[in-house]
């Protein structure tokens, strides 16, 4: 008998634990957290996490966007304009190497001054070889700086970053380079850091919001990782009269259809990237392109079989990017047929304009031009039929998008062309590895394009350790020297133009397409931008209007 | 007993150092190193950062800087999230695993036993039938069609429980569900198998030929026999479920330990790695020497 009442007991227990829950749901019910009243707060969703605050060594896309709101370099980019940060204003020197930096009177969150000494102390520390920064390649332009890091310099008073100073900060280059200001109002390793900050946490810096201090418009509240990001009104930033929220709440949510959902459900005012399935459902969703550009790398060192200039033309020319772009490619995606990004502005002119170079591959592909390519290829390989051809190896990344491409390519290069190509899809390191080590036919590079057209293409010269084709072409290798060595923006853009015209021509790549992003936002969050500069969402000047 | 006990600890020692070991070197097999992600560093570049990790030193001299660490309970910084330790990463995110987990287990664990009774009482019947149902279910539907569809019913359509996040007690209540549904299944079907096995024991013969009541019976000489089979089970079943899990920490937006399971693998971050192989071990071997202890108070037949 007592064990009878004592299971109805714990029965009813359950029943009552039950009931309890159902009960609070209904209470909550118009109250959800996360959700943005009209009091000047903005919630957002994304996928991911970012993985630190140590500007040394950030160097993912989620920290770069928090990094961007509470934090603030010399120069940014805001809404695509190189506008002034802690700068109030600079000068070069005649001969276009010596950048002199005038800072204002910012502060950092805790009423600080941020002086001269947080960019040298943070610029050095990146480059001194005891942090272990991946980064330290975006300082190479900078007088000594790689000596530095490499570790054949020790007196770091020699490297070109030195503070005047408080308000003085000076950047020596190793030469003239006009593309050097946009470099650094892009970079996201450029802000500075608090030499005290570091000096408390030692390798902890960075990890939370205690053990890191900014001088951004926001001041980062909390970070439950994995979770959610809070960051609060700056009160001590110098331009607080346009910074109209109050308050920015990131939520990770790394499942899309949940992300979704909670649009849907008003509990997050915008998401970050979605997928080209939601874009059907949500036509009047945002898209922007530009900053990365996709091509295929031809491996065409000796022994492989792409190592054939024709065979190479074939597998380009038989593409359809158009359709590839329509079926698998993210949303707002579009076609390329050269080695630059489109999006890019020079001197207030499209770089399109400047460089009206092309591949000659029409959107929807040439079939007719690809055979006889495929004809000129075997009579030059001694073949009598594309089967005949060694095995050709894709290698591709192991992520929906990559294994998509891989296959629809894989498809359209038998049925045009009857070329047989074999794909090997490896985990992200040993993908990479392959590439890096020549042990592929095939591969589909994703790039950023940077914001001048040399970024992408000095890394075909011979001996680019980015070079993956393996290509050596010494004019186009000149033509990149001599460009580089010009210090007339003119001349300069006249020999990358003649070097990407032989890049295009000889095919060691085959340019595709020009990945976009979809976003979603609610009509009353005004001026949300989507940026270069994080490659992802600036929110610093966005106001709700309710 | 005693004796018992501290055999038992040396082997979970030497269990651990052995796992410890495996997969270490197991884990450096793997072609590829942490420092090749989306974003391709050149060569050079990788080349500094594995100098600088200390990873180009000999495997040998790396494990017995490992070991010597891990002696002190230091599992290092993790590669990936440059700033923090696995240590710390642990112990941010497991507690709220294991919370998730014991809260799914105390809904579960009840109602399994009790649709596993039941069912095996009422065998043929109605009520066995829809146990058997029930269970069936929750073994086949994968945990992100449960959830999703949760998500959909009480959150997009019903409006009364929160999408996803960690932060109310409210919102604990749909992951709760999802993950308790699958548990819920297998102990309902262990525990309906077990009665019935015991069912047919001569010891319950002779309970019935000395007039116990039917009740008396269940309670006292059934249950108790078949919960040793539970006992087996949960073990192992308590450990994986407090580690968290995969696929429902990622619908509902839970910042639990089990996608570093999956992420730190895929992204070759070593120290993350073996840090969760360590702690998952440690954790399975105690929940099993736990279980081996209970089995001598549950089953007085077990002498330990």
């Amino acid at each position: 008998m007592k064990k009878k009442i004592a299971l109805a007991l714990v029965m009813l227990l359950l029943l009552a634990m039950l009931a309890g829950c159902t009960t609070k749901g209904e209470l909550e019910d118009d109250t959800k957290p996360g959700i943005s009243t009209g009091a000047q707060e903005f919630v957002f969703g994304a996928r991911n996490d970012m993985m630190t605050l140590d500007v040394s060594k950030m160097n993912d896309e989620s920290s770069a966007l928090v990094m961007y709101a509470v934090n603030e370099g010399l120069i940014r980019y805001s809404s695509d304009q190189v506008v002034m940060g802690v700068a109030e204003d600079y000068s070069v020197s005649e001969d276009g190497t010596v950048y002199t930096f005038q800072l204002r009177d910012a502060l950092w969150s805790d009423g600080k001054p941020v002086t001269a000494y947080d960019f040298e102390y943070s610029f050095l520390r990146t480059l001194d070889p005891e942090t272990g920064s991946s980064q330290v390649g975006s300082f190479d332009s900078i007088l000594n700086a790689k000596a530095y890091y490499n570790g054949e310099l020790t007196d770091a008073s020699q490297v070109g970053i030195k503070a005047v100073d408080e308000k003085t900060f000076e950047i020596t280059l190793i030469k003239n380079d006009p593309f050097f200001i946009l470099q650094l109002a892009q970079g996201i390793n450029y802000y500075p850091i608090r030499k005290d900050y570091v000096e408390q946490f030692g390798a902890n810096y960075g990890a939370g919001p205690e053990s890191f201090i900014g001088c951004g418009p926001f001041t980062l509240t909390s970070w439950a990782q994995a979770s959610s990001i809070v960051m609060d009104k700056n009160e001590k930033y110098w331009d607080l009269e346009n910074i109209k929220l109050n308050k920015v709440t990131q939520l990770i949510v790394p499942d899309e259809n949940t992300l979704v959902g909670m649009y849907d459900l008003g509990e997050v005012d915008a998401v970050y990237s979605i997928s080209a399935v939601q874009t059907t459902l949500y036509p009047d969703h945002g898209n922007k392109i530009g900053g990365t550009l996709q091509y295929l790398s031809f491996n065409t060192r000796s022994g492989h079989v792409l190592g054939n200039e024709n065979l190479r033309k074939a597998l380009s020319f038989a593409i359809s990017r158009e359709s590839v772009v329509a079926a698998v490619a993210s949303p707002g995606s579009e076609v390329a047929d050269s080695m630059i990004d489109p999006s890019i502005f020079l001197v207030g002119v499209a770089i399109t304009e400047q460089y009206p170079n092309s591949t000659g591959v029409a959107p929807s592909g040439d079939v007719e031009q690809a055979k006889a390519y495929l004809q000129l290829a075997l009579s030059e390989l001694g073949l009598s039929s594309a089967s005949e051809l060694p095995a050709i190896t894709y290698v591709a990344m192991d992520s929906t998008a990559h294994r998509q491409y891989a296959e629809a390519l894989q498809a359209r290069w038998k049925d045009t062309l009857g070329v047989n190509v074999t794909l090997s899809i490896l985990p992200v390191p040993q993908a990479i590895d392959s590439l890096l080590k020549g042990t592929f036919d095939i591969f589909l590079v994703s790039q950023s394009t940077g914001v001048n057209p040399d970024t992408l293409l000095k890394n075909f010269t011979i001996g680019n350790g980015n070079n993956y084709s393996g290509w050596e072409n010494q004019a186009y290798s000149d033509f990149m020297t001599a460009a580089e060595a010009s210090t007339i923006l003119v001349d300069r853009l006249s020999l990358l133009q003649k070097a990407e015209a032989i890049i295009l021509e000889e095919a060691p790549v085959a340019p595709l397409w020009l990945p976009g992003t979809a976003y979603l936002a609610r009509d009353y969050v005004k001026d949300l931008h989507y940026g270069r500069q994080t490659g992802s969402i600036e929110f610093n000047y966005v106001s709700i209007q309710k | 007993m005693a004796k018992y006990i501290v055999k038992r600890l040396l082997i979970s020692v030497i269990t651990i150092w052995l796992l410890a070991t495996i997969s270490f070197f197991l884990l450096r097999t793997l072609p590829g190193n942490p420092f090749q992600t989306n974003q391709i560093l050149s060569i050079e570049m990788q080349e500094k950062m594995m100098t600088y990790y200390g990873l180009n030193r000999p495997l040998l001299e790396q494990y017995i800087t490992y070991l010597s660490n891990l002696i002190r309970g230091d599992m290092g910084y993790s590669l990936k999230y440059t700033n923090r330790t696995v240590n710390s990463i642990i112990k941010t995110t497991f507690p709220i695993s294991a919370s998730l987990g014991l809260k799914a287990l105390a809904l579960a664990l009840p109602i399994g036993l009790f649709l596993g009774v039941a069912s095996a009482k009422k065998r043929g019947q109605a009520v066995d039938y829809a146990c058997v149902f029930i269970s069936v279910l929750g073994v086949s539907i994968p945990s992100f069609i449960l959830g999703s569809f949760l998500q959909y019913i009480f959150a997009l359509k019903l409006k009364i429980l929160p999408m996803a996040q960690w932060s109310t007690p409210l919102h604990t209540i749909l992951p709760t569900i999802a993950l308790a549904l699958s548990l819920l299944a297998t102990l309902t079907r262990v525990m309906r198998a077990s009665m019935l096995e015991v069912t047919t024991q001569d010891y319950v013969k002779t309970a019935k030929a000395k007039g116990l009541t039917e009740s008396k019976i269940t309670w006292s000489h059934q249950i108790r026999n078949a919960m040793v089979p539970i006992l087996t089970l949960l073990g192992p079943m308590v450990a994986t479920v407090l580690m968290g899990t995969f696929v429902i920490e990622k619908i509902f937006a839970i910042p639990g330990l089990g996608q570093h399971f999956v992420n730190s693998i895929t992204g070759l971050d070593y120290t993350m790695t073996m840090g969760l192989i360590v702690f998952y071990g440690i954790f399975m071997v105690t929940a099993n020497f736990i279980v081996d202890i209970a089995y001598g108070f549950v089953d007085p037949r077990i002498r330990i």
